[in-house]
Parts: structure tokens; sequence; C-alpha cells
């Protein structure tokens, strides 16, 4: 073991490259202009598992669409992201209703993802200081650890831990806290693939630090990134069409 | 004074018409105690309804005290029933809630009297027709010739110069008849009003003066007695 | 006056029906001024809610805060309340002034996490304002930074007691997560059911730094002695600070709600009016019994010289004494009813539970007694007995005296 370490201290010298230049390659896969993908949920509270599938698009980190196909009671309700505002259509209410303020805040059809974790896909490099804490190990794969504290007022979490794969610069694990420094969630990629280029995490865990007994698995599959999104998806005639 | 000419009335029932009065012409004078006789059917109450503004004739006119009662408004009319006419109904029609001085009292209370002085005239009245015992009674708590003499009351107190009578002793028993007969002469001759009375009725008769008698809406008698039984 | 005299006779002709007819008018009525009384007391109730906990007689916001109910941004904020606070001191209908911060925030146990109003209290001057140290059941009022206080049930929905740890999840003006720990320092229970269930109570400087305000606060609440000044106050008050900032008054904040209020009044009243229609479809019966039953009689007036306006009199008359003597009794009853909802209190939590019925009061609700309304509804039976008596009557005095005394 003590020799494994020495080595992968040994390899960070190696490689020893600034922290922004980490970020920046971080972002570099996860931060697209657009994506579409299929995805499934799978949500565990206190033992209970249920899972909800649906299918989605962003693009930037203004607008994003995304549809529930199963279970059949969620199946047809949709969810629309344009800047700040979030939209939400229910079939049975057949119009789409405006979630504003706290709500956003608020869980995602019940998961650990809150609409606002969803919706974000902004620079890391634009909103925070890396602080260099080293290497680590996640699952037997070397990481950076790094320390990004908040260098803008605006942003969700004024605190980030993030574990980053050395060879292929993808935050296997990312810790979130509180401006308190109170620790609130934990995501954990469990999976990624190489799509156009880029790494992009395709199986990943949300872990609420608050609440016991539960975590949301989020599975991408179908994923294209970088193609063109028709403009219409990202309106409200598309979100209450029939 | 009642003058009548010339009356006409018919009745329409359903599509057929039925004349009831075929041309009456005849004058009753004041103080007269008179009959109009006849078998059911013949016209009397409708003569007797007309003579009382009570119905108005199909043609034909009927005075009283001079007045052509044709011209009158429902107003006037009701004007002249309150002040001259008084009623005595074959079933008595008493208002049942009332007491028999109540009822007694009602038709003062049309005319503009003082309440102390109307209730000397009820009592009187009263006392004068033999029920000065039965102030308070109701209705329903007196005999039909009772009821009777409380519908004569009602129809004298205020002193009209014409009383109709509508077979008035039709419901009555032939001594209650008898009984109430005397009673209308004694009044009649008493106050010198005006009675007329219909009736088929053979003892009424006896009691009249002059029977009219009436017939298929039409006149075919007019006896007077000089001195009646 | 005989006429009277004749038409009281006439009532008692039938007791038995008068009373039913009479009843029927005075359930109608009772309904109404229950409803009534039971409106107000509820209307009265939210009021000194909304008053002694919420919102204090007035508020004062930075202008542009106030947008909807149920929004409450941090992003325009009074952010010198000090001067604002001695300025408003300074008029003479001023009771009490007291600053807040109000945010949302998350509350959790560890296990499960509810939505809550937080509010950042001044624990020097609040209960200048509000009665929230006066409801605290349990426990103690804030001393510390980490106290919080929580309604009674809120507690029992998340387990919470004295002493119990939890954390307050919100976000700051600038939107990032902030997370403090508390404790449990007291339990308040006030009489308003969203503050106790769904509110937390933290010292100020606490809240302010929790969402980076600094010295700012969203609101400044002011409690004045004579409320039926309080426009004036609000316009004294609005020159007084300027324009930067805006004066709303609890009425004004609270319009939605006064709003339902005003809805579900019409709505009782309603069901009340439908009784009562139906209590004057029995009088409009009775009344057409009344004057079928006695046309021959009708007619023997007539022949006396009764003119028709004498007989109209007469019945209307007689509608009107059944009128009225229900309508007394109605009132009688709904004063009595009233009265008992007064005292006693009418616990609505046996048919709704703990239901929101968006009504900020709690499920025992203790009446209101609004006399002048009584007298109004009074009124307004006899008023409808007599003109729904009009009709029958009419149609008796358009026969002929011959065809009355004929009719059987």
């Amino acid at each position: 073991m003590k020799k494994v370490t020495i080595l992968l201290i040994l390899v960070g010298m190696l490689v020893s490259q600034s922290v922004e230049d980490i970020l920046k390659r971080v972002d570099n896969n996860t931060v697209v202009t657009t994506a579409q993908y299929k995805a499934t949920m799978i949500i565990s509270l206190a033992g209970k598992v249920r899972e909800k599938t649906f299918f989605g698009y962003t693009e930037g980190k203004d607008r994003a669409y995304m549809e529930f196909t199963a279970p059949a009671r969620d199946h047809g309700t949709r969810i629309l992201k344009r800047g700040d505002e979030i939209w939400i259509y229910l079939p049975s209410v057949e119009k789409a209703t405006k979630i504003a303020g706290h709500m956003l805040r608020q869980s995602m059809m019940g998961s650990d993802f809150s609409y606002e974790d969803v919706a974000e896909n902004r620079k890391l490099e634009e909103l925070y200081d890396a602080e260099n804490l080293g290497i680590d190990t996640i699952d037997n794969r070397p990481c950076y650890k790094l320390r990004l504290t908040a260098k803008v007022a605006e942003v969700t979490y004024a605190l980030r831990v993030v574990w980053i794969d050395i060879d292929e610069y993808i935050a296997l694990k990312t810790e979130l806290y509180a401006k308190s420094g109170k620790l609130m969630k934990e995501v954990m990629v469990g999976e990624f693939q190489n799509i156009g280029g880029r790494n992009y995490p395709t199986r990943m865990e949300m872990i609420n630090k608050l609440r016991q007994n539960t975590y949301t698995e989020l599975i991408l599959d179908d994923v294209r990134l970088d193609i063109t999104i028709p403009d219409r998806i990202f309106t409200k005639a598309h979100l209450e069409r029939q | 004074m009642v003058e009548v000419n010339e009356l006409h009335k018919d009745y329409r029932v359903g599509k057929v018409l039925f004349p009831a009065l075929r041309g009456v012409n005849t004058v009753i004078q004041d103080g007269e105690f008179t009959a109009i006789a006849g078998p059911s059917g013949s016209g009397k109450t409708t003569l007797l309804n007309i003579i009382g503004c009570l119905d108005s004739p199909t043609s034909g006119t009927v005075y009283i005290d001079g007045t052509d009662t044709g011209t009158l408004t429902t107003r006037e009319k009701a004007n002249l029933r309150k002040n001259q006419i008084g009623f005595v109904f074959q079933t008595f029609n008493l208002i049942p809630v009332l007491t028999a001085f109540e009822n007694v009292e009602i038709p003062l209370l049309l005319l503009d009297t003082k309440t102390d002085e109307n209730k000397d005239r009820v009592v009187g009245i009263l006392e004068e027709v033999g029920l000065a015992e039965y102030l308070h009674r109701k209705p329903n708590e007196m005999s039909g010739g009772q009821q009777q003499r409380v519908a004569i009351a009602r129809a004298l107190v205020k002193r009209p110069s014409l009383v109709l009578a509508d077979e008035p002793t039709a419901n009555l028993d032939s001594t209650t008849a008898r009984e109430i007969l005397e009673l209308m002469q004694e009044l009649n001759r008493k106050f010198h009003t005006t009675f007329v009375f219909s009736t088929h009725d053979q003892l009424v008769m006896d009691y009249a003066e002059r029977i009219i008698g009436l017939r298929d809406g039409m006149i075919v008698d007019d006896k007077r007695k000089e001195t009646p039984a | 006056m005989k006429i009277l005299h004749l038409a009281w006779r006439n009532v008692f002709r039938h007791t038995r029906r008068t009373l039913i007819t009479a009843s029927a008018i005075s359930v109608g009525l009772s309904a109404m001024i229950l409803s009534n009384t039971m409106m107000n007391g509820a209307d009265k109730m939210a009021s000194e809610n909304i008053i002694q906990y919420e919102t204090g007689h007035m508020q004062i916001f930075a202008k542009g805060y106030y947008r909807e109910e149920g929004i409450f941004p941090l992003d325009t904020i009074i952010e010198e309340p000090e001067t604002i606070i001695q300025h408003v001191r300074t008029h003479r209908n001023v009771a009490g002034v007291t600053e807040r911060v109000k945010f949302q925030a998350r509350v959790n146990n560890g296990v499960d996490e509810l939505p809550t109003l937080a509010y950042g209290i001044d624990i020097e001057n609040d209960s200048e304002v509000f009665r929230i140290a006066q409801s605290v059941v349990d426990g103690a009022f804030l001393k510390e930074r980490e106290d919080i206080l929580i309604g009674t049930d809120l507690a029992r929905d998340m387990g919470f007691a004295i002493g119990s740890y939890l954390t307050v999840i919100t976000k700051d003006r600038y939107g990032t997560y902030n997370a403090n720990d508390f404790f449990v320092s007291g339990l308040i229970n006030t009489t308003h059911p969203l503050f106790d269930r769904n509110a937390v109570l933290m010292k100020l400087e606490v809240a302010q730094q929790l969402l980076d305000l600094d010295h700012g606060v969203t609101e400044i609440c002011v409690r004045v002695r004579n409320s039926a000044q309080l426009a004036s106050a609000q316009r004294d008050i609005t020159a007084l600070i300027g324009a930067k900032y805006e004066v709303y008054t609890w009425r004004e904040l609270n319009a939605a709600i006064f709003e339902i209020s005003g809805f579900k009044r019409l709505s009782q009243f309603m069901i009340a009016l439908v009784v009562l229609i139906i209590a004057a479809v029995g009088i409009v019966n009775t009344m057409l019994m009344a004057v079928m039953e006695r046309i021959p009689e009708i007619g023997t007036l007539k022949a006396m010289g009764f003119r028709n306006n004498s007989i109209v009199q007469m019945f209307v008359l007689e509608g009107g004494i059944i009128g009225a003597f229900g309508s007394l009794l109605g009132c009688i009853f709904g004063v009595l009813m009233s009265l008992y909802v007064a005292i006693q209190g009418l616990d609505f939590s046996q048919f709704f539970g703990d239901m929101d019925v968006g009504y900020p009061i709690k499920m025992i609700i203790k009446g209101e007694i609004d006399f002048l309304t009584i007298l109004l509804v009074f009124l307004f039976g006899v008023v409808v007995t007599i003109l729904v008596s009009l009709w029958p009557v009419r149609m008796a005095t358009r026969l002929e005296p011959v065809d009355a005394l004929r009719h059987v």
C-alpha cells in the first residue's frame, strides 16, 4: 500500500498541473453546449426503492426540458427550465405551472436532486477558487482532491470538495457544503462514457447527507452531446402540447 | 225607495246562455216588508244580489234612493253598501274568529263613528235581538237561530235604509224561523227599515206585507196584504 | 287598528299552521344569524392572529419587496433599519416597533425535512408588537445563538422536544446554501394554526448572519394604539420615511384571505337564504290556504262595504304578524345559538381534522355577535313575509263579491 501511495505522489508530481488546468479540463468534459439523453432515476427512501424514467434535452446553463415516461403515475409529466424560471406540466392539470423561489430547492419528483441540481450546468472554473489537497483514491482510482471555494457570491454551494480522476478528468466524487461548512450532499459518479471526445458521467448517485436512509441513483442512456436541438423544444407551447 | 227597470241577467254556463232574469220591473217603497217568492232557479237571489250591488245586471237599471247603481264605480258601490244596505245570508256568514259583539261591530268600524258610541249601539242592537247574554260568544258556540240573530243585528247596527235577506230562514227549524221573522217584523216597524227577502218558504210569505212572485226570471204575481198575520 | 285586530284574530285561527310557518321562517333566520356570527368570529380571530403573530398592524418594506403573497425575496431589504425605527417611533399613534427577518427555510431532523417560514426576531423589541414571548408553552424564549423556537404542531410532526437538535437549511441573499444547527429552546402555541405548524423563530442576528444580510431586515413591524386611525398613521409614516420604503396595513397584506372570507360569507349567506326561500314558500302556501278557505268570508266583508285595500291590508297584516313572530323566534334562537358559539366556541376539528382551510384560525371558532345584522335580518324576515303574502291575497280581491259569496 505504501508503495502505491508513493507512486501516486510521483505520478502527481509528474503530471504536475496547475489546479486551474485541472478544473478547466473537468469543465471541458462536463459543461456541454447541448445534451440529449434517456434517464432512469432510482430513488431510495427509508428502504423503499422506486424507479422513474424520463428523457431530456439541455442547452447551455439556461435551457432544459424533461419528460417522464414511467411509472404510469408520472407518465407525461414535463419540466421546462428557461433561465431562472422552471415550469412543470402535469397531464392531469393540462396546464403548466411555474415553480418559483423556494420551490426550486425542493426535491424533483421525490428524488434527492433538487430542480436546481438538475438544471446546473455552469463552469466550475468561473465559480470557484481551487486548492489542491493532494492525491487520493476513489475505488482504487487515483484522484486529485481539490477544495473549491466560491469566488463569486451567486453560487449554490459555497464550498465543494471534489475528487477528480487523474487520467480522465472527471469528478468521481463531489461533496457539497453549505456556507456554514455543513456537508449537505455527496455525488458519486459510478460510470462515465467517452462521447464525442468528452468524458461524460452516465451513472451517478446523489446522497443527501442531512437525511438518513435516502439516496438517488441516476443512469443515463443514449447520451448525445453537442448536437443541434430545435428551439421549439424549449417553448411553453411544446411543454403544454396535447 | 228601490226602483227596478227592465232588469235582465244572463249567466253563461260553458257555451250555453242561461237567462236568470228576463225583464223585471218593480218599485219597493221605504219601510216595506217584502218577500220575493219563487221556486229555486226562479232568479230571486240574483235579483237580490243586483239590488244589493253585489252583482251587475246584463241590462236594465236599479235606482236606490234615486241613484242609478249601474253608473257607480266599485268603490262607490262599496260605499253604498257600507252606508245604506244591510245583508242577511241564508248561511249567516259570521266571521268565525270574532265574538257576537265583534261581528256586529264590523260595519260600524267602516263608518266614522266614535268608539264608545259604537259600543252602546252594538250592545243595544244585540239586546234588541235578544242576545244580551251572548255578547262574547263566538259563532260556533251559538245555535243557528242565535247566529242568524247576530247576523240580523249586524245588518241593522248601522241603521241602513234597506236590509236584503237571502232565504234567512232556510237553515232554521220552523219555531226558530218564526222567531226570526217576528224579530225582523218588529225591527221593521220600530226602525222603519225596508226589508226585502227572498224565500220559497210559506211561513215567510205569511209574515210578508207584500209578496212578489217570481218564476223563470219574470214577475208573475205581486200581492199586498193590508193586515199581515 | 281594527283591521290589525281582525288580522291578529285570524293568525290564531289555525294555531298549528301558524306555528309551523313561523318556525320555518325562524329556522331560516336563525341559520342566517348563526352563519353571520360564525363568520364574524372567524374573521375576528383571523385578524387577531395576523396582527398578533404575523404582521402587526403595519409593515414597512423596502420598495419593491412586496410583490405577491408567499414570495419573500432577499434582494430588496431594508439595509439600515435603525433610522427608520427611530422615525416611526416619533408618530403619536405608534405603540410599538420591531424589526424582523422573514425567510423560507427547511427544517431537518436528520431523517425528514419540512419547508417552514423562519423568522429572525429582535428579542428586545418583539413583544412591543407581537405575542411570541407570551406564547411559549414549554421551555424558554430565545437567549443563546443556537436557540430556536418552534410551534407545537411542527414539533409534533418532526418529533422535536425541548433540547432537540435540528438543522435549518436555507439560501442566503445570493442564493448560496447555508445550514445551521439549532437546539429547540422553547415550544410556542399561538392561536394561529399556520404559525404553530409552520414557523421557526431565531434571534435576529443569527438570521442576518445565516442569510448574509449584515444589519438588513426584511420588514419593520408596527403596532398602533388606535387601530381606527390606521389609515392616517399609514399615510403619515409613508411620508415620514420617504419613497425608498413602502408601508402596508395588515389588511392589505392579507387581501386574499379576506377575499376568501368574503366568498365564504356570501356562500353561507346564500345557503341561509335558500332556507329562507323555502320558508317563504311556506308562507305563500299558508296565506294561499288562508285566502282560499276564507273566500266566502271575503265576500261577506265586501257585502258589508269593505274595500279591496282593507282586505289586502288584513291579509298582509296577518302574514306580517306570522312573519314578525317567526322572525322574532328566529332571532331569539339565532342569538341563543350565537351566544353558545361565542362563549363556548365551536370545535370544527372533529369534522375536518387538521385540514388546512386556507384561513389563519384554529378549528375552534368563537362566534362574534353583530346586533345590527340581527336587526337587519329581523326586518328582512318581516319584509319578505309581507311581500310574499301579497300575491295570494291579490287573487282573492279580484273576485266579484257575488262570486266570492257563492264560492265553496
